[in-house]
C-alpha cells in the first residue's frame, strides 16, 4: 500500500498526455516467471547477435594468446573468458526474472552508492600505473568507475521519467541532470581516468539528447564544452597530454608512446581485404600488439580477417545498436526508453572509442571492446546491460 | 493542459524523433570508422603489409671467423676460441641483492653494489635483454657459476668467439692484438663495412693484414617478436672465414730467443740470408696480447702502458740505436769498393787520431799498432776506420749504405716501422743547417754521431754479408692461404727477388774473413762466444754503442755506471760461415760490451736454430 501511494505521485500519471506510456505494473517487485505463451515477445535477434559477438571475441582471444607449444586449445585466457561468459549468462538470466522497473526504485540509492564508492577510491584506493582506480573489497578488486556508468544512466532515466513538464528542456531545466553527471565525472577525473570520464559524459549526452533539449541549449552546451576542453588541457596529466599529442602524430615517436598505435595500425592495415587468416597474424602472434587480447583485440581480429572481417564485425555491432534503439522507442514507459537508450549509448561509445583508438583516430584511453575483449568485469557488465535491454523489450506490453 | 507550450511534445514523440536522429548519427559515425578501415586495409594495405613483414624479419650479421696465423711450420700463433661471458637478465630476477652478493663472492672483480646499480639502472623496456657482468670467465669461475646454477636464476653464461694467442707474450709484437672499433673510425670511409662491436687489428700482423684476416660476414634472417627474441632463423649468406696467414717465423727459435733475452731489454732479429725471411723477431720486455682479446682492464692497460721500459714498443723495428762497431764492415766495404784501400792496407793505431784540434780516441787507449782490414775488424780498431773516414766522402757511405737497407724503411709487413738515419751532407744542411765535416764522417765510421739504425736493418745488412752480396727485403709473410689443409695452394706466396750489392767478390770475401776472425780468432772481440762445432762456425761483429758522450776521465767500468747511462751492446752475426742459414742481430739496451752481453745470446740462438734444421 505504501507502494500504491507512491504510484499516485508518478509523473506520467499526473500528466498522461506528456508521457503516453502504460501505467506502472502493480507487481513489478515480484518475481515474474516467464510466460510460455509470450516466448515470441523475447528478442531473439539481440540475444543471437550477443552470442555471435562473444563467440568471435573468444575466437580472437584464442588466436591472440595462441601458443603453438601449449597443449589443448581451451587454455589460459580463452578458457577464463568462456567461464566468465557462463557466469555472466547466469547473472543476466537471473536478473531477467525481475521487472526492470525495480531499477526505477533503486536508481537513486544505487547512484548514491556509486558516488560513495568513488569517494572511497579517493580515500583508500590502490594505485596502479599512475592512477587510483581500484578498490579492494573482500579480496576482490572493484573498479567503481565501471559501476558509475550504469548508475548515472539509471539516475538520469529516473530523473527524466519523473519530470512532469514535457520536453524539450532548456538549460535551467537541465541543471539537475548536469549535476547528476558532473559529480561522478569529477571524481573519476581526479583518479585520473580521462577515458571513463569522457565516456560518462558522452553516454549521458545521448540520454539527455533523447529526453529532448532545446536547440539553444545544444548551442550553449557546445560552446561551453569547447571552452572546457580548452581550459581542461591545462589540468591534464602529462601522460594524458602526451597521448593526445602522439595521437596527432604517432610516427614522431615510433618506439615511445606512439608505438602502440603505430603497431596497431600496421596490424589492421596488414590484414588487407581478406586478412592473413586465422592464427596467421604475425603482428599479433609475435607480440607486436600491446594488450592484444584486451584493448587491442580489434587489431588482432582485423589482421586475421581483413577488411571483410572488420565490416562484418561493424555490421554486427551496428545491428545490435539499431536493435537497442528500437527497444528504447518501443518501451512501455519513458524510464525504460531512457534506460535502453543509455545502454545503447554505452555500447555505441565503447565500440566507437575502442575501434577509433586502435585504428589511430583517437587517443589511447584503455576502453575495451564490449563483448569482444578479454575481461571478466567487462563481460559481466555487458551481459547485465543486455539482460536489462531484453527485459525492457520483453515487458514492453505489460 | 493549458500550460503546455506549443513546441512541447509528448515524451513518446520526443523519444521517437530523437531516437531517429541518434540512429542517423550512429550510422554516420560507423560509416566514418568503415572509411578509416578502408583506408588502412585497402588503400594502404600493401604498405602496412610490408611494414608488418619488416617488423618481424630482422637481418642479423653472422660474424666470420678471423683467419688463423701460423708460423712457417704450421704452428698456430693466433687462433679463435670460445670465451664464456657472465650475463644477467633483469626481468628474471626477484632478489637482486641476494644474487649480487652470491656472484660477488664467486667471481673476481665483481662488486655486489655495482651489479645492483646496473640492475636498477635498466629501463623497463630493456629488462628482457641480457646485461654482461663479466667477459671471459676463467675456467674456475665458470665452474663455480655452473655449480650454483640453481641458486642463480636469471644468470646465464654466453659464449662468444675470442682471439687466442697460444704463445702469448713471446710473439705479441709480431702478431699484435685486436681492439674494438671506435665511433670515430666508424665514420671513416675505410671502415664503411664495419659495425659497432667489431674487433679490428690494432698492431702487428693483426693490424696490417686486417682486411685479409677479417673474412666476410654472413647474413642470417631471423624472425623476432616484439621483445626481440629470436623465434626462428635461416641463413641467407654463409660467412666466409678470413684468410689464413703463414709467417716466416720459426716459433721455436722465437721462443728460445725470447727465453735467451731473459730480463734484458732489447731485440733479437734472425733472418734467413738466402731469401730475407724473418725467422725470429724478439722485443723485450713484452706484454700479453691475450689481455686485449676481451676488453682490456684499466688496471692491465695502466700497467703495460705506464711501464717505463715501454713493453708496447716493437724495438726491432722501432728502436733507433747508434749501431756502434757493427757498422764497421759496411764502412770497410765502401772503402774497398771506392778503392781507397785494399784489404792489406795498414794504418797505425796509437790509441787516438788527431784531426785539426780534435783527438778521436780508439776504444783501446793503448793503441793497436799496425792494423790491416782483418785486424781492424777482429779487434774493432776505431782508428783504422777513422782513417777510412778521412778518405771516403759521407755521401758515398750514404749511397752505399742504402743498398744494404740502412736509412730507409725495410718494408716489413708490420705497422710503425722506423727508418733510422743514414746521414748525408745534404741531410745535414737541410736539418742541422750546417755543412758536413770530416769529423762527422769519423763518428759515423764507428757507428756513432748522426747514424742510427734499427736491429732489423742491422740483421738485414749482415744477411748481405752472409750470402755474399745480395740484399733481400726482410719479410714476415710466407703465404696467404684460404685454409689450413695442405692441398690448398697459397693464394699469395711471398717471394722477393734480391738486389745485388755493388761489391767485388774478392772484397766481400775479405770482409767475411774479417768477421770470421772476430769470433774465431783468439784475439777477436767475440772469441768467447765462438761456435766450436765443426761446420757451424759463426762470423760476426760486436758493437758497443755509446748512449752518452764519455770523456776519458770519467770512463769507468760498466758496473759502476747507472743502468740508463750504460752503453748499448750489439752483436750481429751469421752462420755457418761457409753456407749461412741464419743472419742475426742482437741488441741489449744498456748491456755494456757487445762481446760479453749480446754475443752469447746470439751464439746460443744460432746453435739452437742450426741444431733444429740439422735434425729435420
Amino acid at each position: 500500500m505504501n507502494l500504491s501511494k507512491r504510484n499516485k505521485h508518478r509523473p506520467h500519471q499526473i500528466d498522461p498526455r506528456a508521457d503516453a506510456f502504460a501505467p506502472w505494473p502493480k507487481n513489478y517487485l515480484t518475481v515474474q516467471p516467464l510466460d510460455r505463451n509470450r516466448l515470441y515477445d523475447f528478442d531473439y535477434l539481440t540475444l543471437g547477435l550477443t552470442f555471435i559477438l562473444v563467440f568471435l571475441g573468444i575466437l580472437t582471444i584464442y588466436s591472440a594468446t595462441y601458443n603453438p607449444e601449449a597443449s589443448g586449445w581451451l587454455t589460459g585466457y580463452c578458457r577464463r573468458q568462456c567461464i566468465w561468459f557462463g557466469i555472466a549468462l547466469v547473472v543476466g538470466s537471473g536478473l531477467f526474472i525481475f521487472h526492470y522497473n525495480f531499477l526505477y526504485q533503486v536508481a537513486y540509492p544505487l547512484y548514491g552508492i556509486g558516488l560513495l564508492l568513488l569517494l572511497a577510491v579517493e580515500v583508500a584506493g590502490s594505485r596502479h600505473m599512475g592512477a587510483t582506480r581500484w578498490l579492494s573489497i573482500g579480496g576482490m578488486n572493484v573498479q567503481p568507475s565501471e559501476f558509475a556508468k550504469l548508475t548515472v544512466i539509471l539516475a538520469l532515466a529516473r530523473y527524466f521519467s519523473d519530470r512532469s513538464l514535457p520536453p524539450p528542456y532548456n538549460l535551467k531545466e537541465l541543471l539537475m541532470p548536469v549535476i547528476i553527471v558532473a559529480l561522478p565525472t569529477v571524481l573519476i577525473l581526479k583518479q585520473p581516468d580521462l577515458g571513463t570520464a569522457m565516456l560518462i559524459i558522452l553516454i549521458s549526452g545521448v540520454v539527455i539528447f533523447i529526453a529532448g533539449i532545446t536547440r539553444g541549449t545544444i548551442v550553449t552546451i557546445s560552446i561551453s564544452a569547447l571552452t572546457t576542453a580548452f581550459v581542461g588541457w591545462h589540468f591534464l596529466h602529462d601522460y594524458q597530454r602526451q597521448r593526445i599529442l602522439t595521437f596527432i602524430n604517432p610516427e614522431n615517436d615510433p618506439l615511445g608512446s606512439g608505438y602502440h598505435i603505430a603497431q596497431s595500425k600496421i596490424a589492421i592495415g596488414a590484414g588487407k581485404l581478406f586478412g592473413k587468416g586465422f592464427l596467421k597474424g604475425t603482428q599479433n602472434s609475435l607480440h607486436f600488439l600491446p594488450e592484444q587480447h584486451t584493448d587491442f583485440i580489434f587489431a588482432a581480429y582485423a589482421e586475421q580477417w581483413g577488411f571483410l572481417g572488420t565490416i562484418i564485425l561493424l555490421a554486427l555491432y551496428f545491428a545490435f545498436l539499431f536493435r537497442a534503439l528500437n527497444i528504447a522507442m518501443e518501451a512501455r514507459d519513458s524510464f525504460g526508453s531512457y534506460l535502453a537508450t543509455g545502454i545503447a549509448a554505452i555500447f555505441f561509445w565503447q565500440v566507437t572509442i575502442n575501434i577509433g583508438m586502435v585504428s589511430g583516430l583517437m587517443p589511447v584511453v584503455g576502453i575495451p571492446l564490449p563483448l569482444f575483449s578479454y575481461g571478466g568485469t567487462s563481460m559481466l557488465t555487458s551481459l547485465v546491460l543486455i539482460s536489462i535491454l531484453l527485459n525492457i523489450h520483453y515487458r514492453r506490453k505489460t | 493542459m493549458a500550460t503546455l507550450d506549443s513546441r512541447k511534445k509528448s515524451k513518446r514523440d520526443q523519444i521517437a524523433a530523437n531516437g531517429r536522429v541518434i540512429m542517423i548519427v550512429m550510422a554516420l559515425i560507423v560509416a566514418g570508422i568503415t572509411m578509416r578501415l578502408w583506408y588502412l586495409q585497402i588503400a594502404q594495405g600493401e604498405y602496412y603489409n610490408q611494414k608488418s613483414k619488416d617488423n618481424r624479419i630482422r637481418s642479423r650479421r653472422v660474424r666470420a671467423l678471423r683467419g688463423i696465423i701460423t708460423d712457417r711450420k704450421g704452428e698456430i700463433l693466433a687462433d679463435n676460441s670460445l670465451a664464456f661471458n657472465l650475463q644477467l637478465i633483469p626481468e628474471n630476477i626477484d632478489q637482486i641483492e641476494e644474487i649480487a652478493d652470491l656472484l660477488a663472492a664467486q667471481i673476481e672483480d665483481l662488486e655486489a653494489d655495482s651489479i645492483v646499480r646496473l640492475y636498477q639502472k635498466t629501463s623497463a623496456s630493456a629488462r628482457h635483454r641480457p646485461l654482461t657482468l663479466k667477459k671471459n670467465l676463467s675456467p674456475n669461475e665458470l665452474a663455480r657459476v655452473e655449480a650454483r646454477k640453481f641458486e642463480l636464476p636469471g644468470i646465464l653464461i654466453e659464449t662468444e668467439p675470442i682471439r687466442e694467442y697460444p704463445y702469448d707474450e713471446i710473439a705479441s709484437h709480431i702478431i699484435g692484438y685486436l681492439g674494438f672499433i671506435n665511433d670515430r673510425e666508424l665514420e671513416l670511409p675505410a671502415y664503411k663495412s664495419y659495425a659497432r662491436d667489431d674487433l679490428v687489428g690494432r698492431t702487428g700482423i693483426e693490424a696490417r693484414y686486417q682486411e685479409h684476416l677479417r673474412g666476410l660476414d654472413g647474413q642470417r634472417q631471423v624472425v623476432v617478436n616484439a621483445r626481440g627474441r629470436e623465434l626462428s632463423s635461416f641463413t641467407v649468406q654463409a660467412p666466409q672465414s678470413g684468410k689464413n696467414l703463414e709467417l716466416t717465423i720459426d716459433i721455436d727459435l722465437q721462443q728460445h730467443a725470447f727465453a735467451l733475452m731473459g730480463t734484458e731489454v732489447g731485440s733479437l732479429v734472425a733472418i734467413d740470408p738466402k731469401n730475407g725471411e724473418i725467422l725470429a723477431l724478439v722485443s723485450t720486455p713484452s706484454f700479453s696480447n691475450n689481455l686485449f682479446s676481451s676488453r682490456i682492464s684499466a688496471k692491465d692497460w695502466q700497467r703495460i702502458n705506464g711501464d717505463p721500459l715501454r713493453p708496447l714498443q716493437n724495438r726491432p723495428i722501432q728502436g733507433r740505436y747508434p749501431p756502434g762497431s757493427v757498422i764497421k764492415p759496411l764502412i770497410a766495404a765502401v772503402a774497398l769498393t771506392n778503392q781507397v784501400i785494399t784489404p792489406q792496407t795498414s794504418f797505425a793505431c796509437s790509441g787516438a787520431m788527431s784531426l785539426g784540434n780534435t783527438r778521436f780516441r780508439c776504444w783501446n787507449r793503448y793503441g793497436h799498432g799496425k792494423v790491416d782490414l782483418y785486424r781492424a775488424l777482429k779487434e774493432s780498431c776505431d782508428v783504422y776506420f777513422y782513417n777510412l773516414a778521412t778518405r771516403v766522402p759521407i755521401d758515398s757511405i750514404a749511397a752505399y749504405g742504402a743498398r744494404f737497407g740502412l736509412g730507409r724503411l725495410s718494408g716489413i709487413e708490420l705497422p710503425g716501422e722506423k727508418s733510422g738515419l743514414l746521414p748525408s751532407s745534404s741531410w745535414k744542411l737541410k736539418n742541422v743547417h750546417d755543412q758536413w765535416y770530416t769529423g762527422d764522417t769519423i763518428s759515423v765510421s764507428i757507428g756513432q754521431g748522426y747514424l742510427t739504425a734499427t736491429p732489423l736493418q742491422i740483421a738485414a745488412m749482415y744477411a748481405v754479408f752472409a750470402n755474399g752480396g745480395t740484399y733481400y727485403q726482410p719479410h714476415l709473410i710466407k703465404a696467404v692461404k684460404r685454409s689450413l689443409t695442405p692441398r690448398d695452394h697459397p693464394d699469395i706466396a711471398t717471394k722477393f727477388d734480391g738486389t745485388r750489392v755493388e761489391i767485388s767478390d774478392h772484397h766481400m770475401q775479405a770482409i767475411r774473413k774479417g768477421l770470421w776472425q772476430v769470433v774465431n780468432d783468439k784475439r777477436g772481440t767475440a772469441f768467447k762466444s765462438r761456435i766450436t762445432i765443426k761446420g757451424w762456425e759463426m762470423a760476426g761483429k760486436t758493437g758497443t754503442a755509446q748512449v752518452v758522450k764519455q770523456t776519458l776521465e770519467d770512463l769507468k767500468e760498466a758496473k759502476d755506471t747507472p743502468w740508463r747511462f750504460r752503453d748499448h751492446a750489439w752483436f750481429a752475426a751469421f752462420a755457418p760461415y761457409d753456407d749461412p742459414e741464419i743472419a742475426l742481430a742482437v741488441l741489449v739496451e744498456h748491456g755494456g760490451h757487445g762481446g760479453s752481453t749480446a754475443a752469447p745470446i746470439a751464439r746460443q740462438a744460432i746453435e739452437f736454430y742450426l741444431d733444429k734444421i740439422k735434425r729435420q
